[in-house]
């Protein structure tokens, strides 16, 4: 049994010496003037050696009073317990911790997170557990040790009992187990108090995912997936049919009021200097009665204090507002990075999301070097780059195989070799070889046969070099495979291999193309000249869009060791100041995975500042924060019912929200309540015949 | 001061009765009692050897005509009888309603009365803590008055030391007689001391346990701090159903106690309330328990 209001427990310090006490006040005995207590003296002595409950019996009233007080306050505690009549079943508790899960629906209450940890808890407690009490001793008399050992015995008696098994699974953007499957119900209690909602979006098809393959392990029928969410993520787009039943409990309001900044970049100005800060405002709303809003973005750079610029904008009812911060100069920014924070003066049941981080990226020249001969679509590609300086130089002023790389290959300059090849290549720098094989120490880039007409059959859109690219449209005269060696990544293929690839090791990077581009249609689309504007970030490491990408929360953000420069390790500092060693490898980047809470992750060297990575929530989805009563999931694959028709058919089933507290409990106040009544009913009658019984 | 209530009828009823003793006790006058002493009545007695000095003139002649032996005749001799009433007049004897030591004294009164009405002495003591006062010895009806006004003054006060009191009393009381002895016995140091004394003396002891109505069925319901009248000592006490079995079987057990106490000692022991009348308890108790005829 627990207690859904706890608090009112507190009472029973109270009240009941209250009456006691109350008891004494009333207990001022009537004086009576007799010839003698002798006889009476002898008579209470006599009834105290024959009945030694006589005292009790005289305090019947009393203790009925204290029994009638300690149900009434039991009654008010609410009390549920445990409704799971099945025993041996299991359970995977699966947690909503996104961002809209902060909504606090009512000023000063719990929010949706808290509550439904608390009933995540409550839930536990109406399980059947042996290990019930052990949680709540009082850790100063019982220390931890004791505590571990107490559970490991329940835990013990609990298998032989055969009782419930709980996985906790707490989601968001990512999927978390937390806790795989155990009857060590206080290590599933901790860990829940140990959760706090982020600032992530939700991906609910992936969670019921990973909670249906943990069902998996148990027999069918037997586990169930207990859904706490506000089932504020959208429509569930690509979720698979789950075959473990699941109970969802929703928390939160249907209609919410919040307004949100739904998208953030910040950038240096292509052609001049000065910044420009684009930001997306929204206002979602499920209210039928809601007005339009006005709302003070404020827009804060660097480490001042106040914002330096603000503007007013009147949001309609689900409506969204763009808004451009830009100035035509760099007194504001200067030339290196700058943080950029926009925030909402606005009151709203959401905080997380009227706040979001950027950063505008420092001044940078790309200096490219480019060998070989006039080659009119690749000027004009590379004359497009934003603050990049040209510099050509024949192919004869290429250095042979013996003499060493001219200084200024060095890193940070991009160096095109369009259809020649020098003898070796320095230790660092970015190398674009087009239609030309890179001299890569021990001869390990080859070329292929060529090959005529070769059909492009696909290519990597996530490598930053071919990011949001396609080649579909792209058409070759003839082509060579490129083979760059070990750690190549191909980036666009034929059916015979790739034609372009790149290459990172240690300080340098490079991209190769094995055709030539005066032999397609390739410079008149209009993926050349990305493919070069990217390719030139990349070489120069630089973002990909003259931006510095916000990393969206939950999603790890990538330490390349070229960050660091010669360092080996660097330190990680996440908004709330909690600092984390990394030391990324040059063939293996360090990942920094928790970014639970939006703001700027700093990487540092020392005391120097790498680099500032934006973490961000900036989700429509998330923020259209009103809960919802219902979502709908495909239906699962069954051997024989209607359900596996239902699949068959591409039908959904419809998950809706459980009623009341999870079902694994029941209250039964109104016992208690009964009891209380019962228990006054015989406190008067005892009143009355006390001095006839 | 004590209300005696006498009814003239009552006292003429009274009149009819006399004393009557279970030992032979000798007197200073000769009465119409039977004494211990031999004497010149012209009742035999018995007889016993003579020794040298014994008054010729009781010689049995005509036994030493036939046995040739001296033997002295004796007789039993009258005398009038000293009858003592012994009251308790301690704070306790002022509970109830009506008052116990108003019913002592109109059962003293009424003994008082039958026992000058046979022309015996009569002397009163009636005594608390540290006080006595006293009649002295009384005779013949003209004291009935004189024995009436007495008891109406005597009032409750002091507390209960019956030993005390009957060491008092046998230090000035050296005539044997009847004692009879009315109080409610709650002394808590005990009585049995006082009544061992007194019964050892050779006094013809009658004990009259007189308690009040309120005190053989206490009339309480509900919680009460008790004060006990003389000590102020307070008991709490709960008085609920089994409470009050509880106290009555206390009760019954004292009073129990208090008979088999007197029946071991020869001690006359009569157990009354106040609720029985006087006049009833004079005629019928007191002639069951033989102390009058």
């Amino acid at each position: 049994m627990s207690f859904l209001g706890a608090p009112y427990l507190l009472l029973l310090a109270v009240v009941p010496p209250a009456i006691v006490l109350l008891y004494f006040l009333k207990l001022r005995r009537e004086e009576q003037v007799v010839s003698s207590t002798l006889l009476w003296r002898r008579a209470v002595e006599d009834l105290r050696v024959n009945a030694p409950w006589q005292r009790l019996r005289r305090n019947l009233l009393l203790l009925l009073q204290i029994l009638v007080v300690l149900f009434a306050i039991l009654a008010l505690a609410q009390p549920v317990r445990s409704r799971t009549a099945s025993r041996g079943r299991s359970v995977v508790i699966l947690i909503d911790t996104s961002a809209s899960m902060g909504t606090r629906d009512e000023a000063g209450r719990r929010t949706r997170f808290e509550e439904a940890r608390r009933r995540a808890l409550a839930f536990l407690e109406g399980l059947d557990w042996s290990t019930h009490a052990i949680e709540e001793m009082d850790p100063a008399i019982v220390t931890d040790d004791d505590r571990e050992r107490m559970a490991r015995e329940a835990a013990r008696l609990d298998a032989l009992a055969g009782s419930e098994e709980i996985a906790l699974v707490a989601f968001d953007r990512s999927v978390r187990v937390v806790s795989g499957f155990t009857r060590a119900r206080a290590r599933i209690a901790d860990a829940l108090r140990s959760l706090e909602a982020r600032d992530a979006e939700t991906d609910l098809a992936r969670a019921l995912e990973v909670a249906d393959g943990l069902a998996a392990a148990k027999a069918e029928g037997e586990c169930t997936i207990v859904l706490f969410s506000d089932g504020a993520f959208g429509e569930l787009v690509g979720a698979r049919p789950v075959r473990t039943p699941i109970q969802f409990y929703r928390l939160g309001r249907l209609e919410t009021d919040n307004v949100a900044v739904t998208g953030l970049s910040a950038r240096r100005r292509l052609s001049g200097p000065g910044y420009e800060v684009f930001c997306r405002v929204e206002y979602p709303t499920d209210d039928a009665d809601a007005r339009e809003r006005n709302v003070v973005v404020d827009l804060t750079l660097g480490e001042a204090k106040g914002p330096q610029h603000t503007r007013g904008v009147t949001l309609a009812p689900n409506g969204s507002a763009p808004l451009l911060f830009e100035s035509d100069s760099d007194a504001e920014v200067g030339p290196d990075a700058v943080e950029v924070r926009v925030s909402l003066d606005v009151k709203d049941n959401l905080a997380a999301d009227n706040r979001a981080w950027a950063v505008i990226p420092p001044q940078r020249r790309i200096e490219v070097l480019v060998y070989g001969g006039r080659n009119t679509f690749l000027d004009k590609a590379l004359a497009g780059l934003p603050g990049a300086r040209v510099r050509r130089r024949p192919a004869s002023a290429l250095p042979g195989a013996s003499e060493p790389p001219p200084e200024e290959w060095a890193a940070r300059a991009v160096v095109v070799f369009d259809g020649c090849a020098p003898g070796r290549l320095g230790e660092g720098g970015g190398y674009l070889f087009l239609n030309a094989i890179p001299p890569l120490p021990g001869g390990s880039a080859s070329r292929g046969a060529e090959r005529k007409a070769p059909t492009l059959v696909s290519w990597d859109t996530s490598h930053p070099v071919t990011r949001f690219l396609t080649f579909a449209d792209v058409e070759l005269a003839s082509a060579s495979t490129v083979a760059l060696g070990p750690g190549a990544r191909p980036l666009v293929e034929t059916e015979h291999g790739p034609v372009v690839a790149a290459l990172e090791r240690g300080r340098m990077r490079l991209v190769a193309t094995g055709f030539d581009i005066l032999h397609s249609n390739w410079p008149l689309r209009v993926s050349f000249p990305l493919f070069v504007a990217n390719a030139a970030a990349w070489l120069a490491d630089a973002g990909a869009r003259g931006e510095i990408e916000s990393v969206p929360c939950g999603e790890a953000i990538e330490v390349e060791a070229t960050l660091l420069g010669g360092a080996r390790r660097a330190e990680l500092e996440s908004p709330d100041g909690r600092r984390t060693r990394l030391a990324p490898r040059a063939d293996r980047p360090a990942h920094f995975s928790d970014t639970g809470r939006a703001g700027l992750y700093r990487i540092r060297s020392g005391n120097t500042l790498l680099r500032s990575v934006p973490v961000n929530l900036l989700s429509p989805t998330e923020s259209r924060n009103a809960a919802r009563e219902s979502f709908s999931l495909p239906a699962a694959l069954d051997a024989d019912g209607e359900e596996g028709l239902a699949a068959l058919a591409g039908r959904n089933v419809e998950i809706r929200a459980e009623e009341g507290a999870p079902a694994a409990q029941e209250a039964i106040w109104k016992v208690f309540a009964l009891a209380a009544l019962a228990l006054l009913l015989v406190e008067w009658f005892v009143y009355h015949r006390k001095t006839w019984i | 001061m004590a209300n005696l209530g006498l009814d003239p009828d009552f006292v003429r009823r009274l009149a009819q009765l006399s004393l009557v003793s279970r030992r032979i006790l000798s007197g200073r006058m000769r009465g119409e009692r039977r004494s211990k002493k031999r004497g010149i009545s012209i009742e035999f007695a018995d007889y016993r050897d003579y020794a040298p000095g014994d008054d010729l003139r009781f010689l049995d002649w005509n036994i030493y005509g036939r046995l040739d032996r001296l033997f002295l005749k004796l007789f039993l001799e009258e005398e009038d009888l000293f009858l003592y009433l012994l009251i308790d007049k301690s704070l306790s004897m002022a509970y109830g309603n009506p008052r116990k030591i108003d019913a002592a004294a109109r059962a003293a009164a009424a003994l008082g009365y039958i026992a000058l009405c046979d022309l015996d002495r009569v002397s009163v003591s009636a005594f608390s803590g540290g006080e006595e006062v006293s009649l002295r010895p009384q005779r013949g009806r003209a004291a009935t008055w004189r024995l009436f006004d007495f008891l109406e003054n005597v009032e409750p006060e002091g507390e209960t030391d019956t030993h005390a009191a009957a060491r008092r009393f046998l230090l000035r009381n050296k005539r044997r007689g009847i004692v009879v002895y009315l109080s409610d016995l709650l002394d808590p140091a005990g009585y049995e001391e006082a009544l061992k004394a007194i019964a050892a003396s050779g006094m013809d002891l009658y004990v009259i346990h007189m308690l009040a109505e309120e005190e053989v069925d206490p009339d309480l319901a509900g919680d009460y701090k008790l004060v006990d009248v003389e000590t102020a000592e307070p008991v709490e006490v709960t008085a609920s159903a089994p409470m009050r079995r509880s106290y009555r079987r206390v009760l019954e057990g004292f009073c129990a106690t208090a008979k088999a106490f007197c029946a071991r000692r020869a001690v006359g022991y009569t157990f009354t309330t106040t609720a029985v009348p006087f006049d009833e308890l004079v005629l019928r108790y007191l002639r069951s328990a033989g102390l009058v005829r």
